[in-house]
């Protein structure tokens, strides 16, 4: 997996256990999340920072997996999971488990 | 006869209902239960189950891993495994489920991040002056087809019920605005903020 295909998944995953939150507070978990990973076996995802959570979350927004929404101009964008997200998550998640039982096998 | 089969039902509906609630997400477990999506979702789920179970009954005869076998098999199906039983495909009932699994979902996180934009707008309204929220008050009620004379009348009520407290009266006007007119409050409320805001949007 690249970093961003990383990113795309931890917030999927995250938008799907909380089905919308506000992008600093998306932000902020998915960083810690990814302090946890670091500290076993990503280093590709070593010095990421909020820009490369917001390039991210803006193909995920290209890609209609997540939508955002503003309370008027000038605030703090809240997103969402749309339902072609959870699909791509299901579908994602169903191949890393073939994947896995391939090797294990 | 007639009892193991009940036992059956029963087990499968319970594992069933249990495997449908871990799926959502646990804050949100009671919203999704008062959907009528999930119901329709679940009461699919449970007859597929029921299904499976049905279709296995001669090579697994205790009725406790019928219903075991059937639930699960049921969960593997929605899972969008192409999956055989009695020599049937069920991938197209497996789309069916993802589909009806993904409005339940899409339904759930617009109505959360509705929730979440509601709350923000409101708590930067909080952050104006009163006469900023009396003057939106006003023109959102007028915009909603208020009468101007009624309008008075609420807000004057409003200020002596509050008794000079004027957060209690922003935080009445603001309840009464949003409630009235919140898509009239989300357009304007970077206007009533001032020029002097950050822009968060990317």
């Amino acid at each position: 997996m690249t970093e961003t295909e990383t990113i795309t998944s931890l917030a999927l995953q995250l938008l799907k256990k909380e089905l919308a939150l506000p992008l600093s507070e998306l932000s902020k978990r998915l960083l810690k999340q990814i302090d946890q990973l670091e500290s076993s076996d990503t280093p590709q995802l070593k010095g990421i920072d909020e820009q490369d959570i917001t390039a991210a979350l803006s193909k995920l927004r290209e890609q209609d997996f997540v939508r955002a929404i503003s309370a008027g101009g000038g605030g703090d964008l809240i997103f969402s999971i749309t339902g072609k997200g959870l699909l791509e998550l299901e579908e994602t998640r169903a191949k890393f488990l073939v994947e896995k039982l391939g090797n294990l096998l | 006869m007639g009892t193991p089969l009940v036992w059956t039902a029963l087990s499968i509906l319970l594992l069933t209902l249990f495997l449908d609630l871990l799926e959502l997400s646990f804050g949100r477990i009671f919203w999704f239960v008062c959907t009528l999506r999930f119901w329709l979702y679940f009461g699919l789920h449970f007859g597929l189950s029921c299904i499976a179970a049905y279709l296995i009954r001669g090579a697994v005869s205790d009725w406790y891993m019928q219903a075991f076998v059937g639930t699960f098999l049921g969960v593997a199906v929605i899972s969008n495994t192409d999956l055989k039983i009695g020599g049937y495909s069920l991938l197209p009932a497996a789309q069916l489920f993802l589909s009806i699994k993904a409005k339940m979902f899409d339904q759930a996180a617009e109505d959360k991040a509705n929730a979440v934009a509601k709350a923000q707008l409101v708590e930067r309204l909080q952050k104006l002056t009163v006469t900023t929220i009396e003057s939106a008050h006003s023109a959102a009620l007028i915009a909603a087809g208020y009468d101007a004379l009624r309008i008075k009348s609420g807000v004057d009520r409003a200020r002596s019920s509050c008794g000079g407290d004027d957060q209690c009266l922003k935080r009445m006007l603001i309840a009464k605005l949003v409630r009235v007119n919140y898509d009239y409050a989300r357009q304007n409320v970077e206007i009533w903020e001032g020029p002097d805001i950050i822009d968060h949007s990317f």
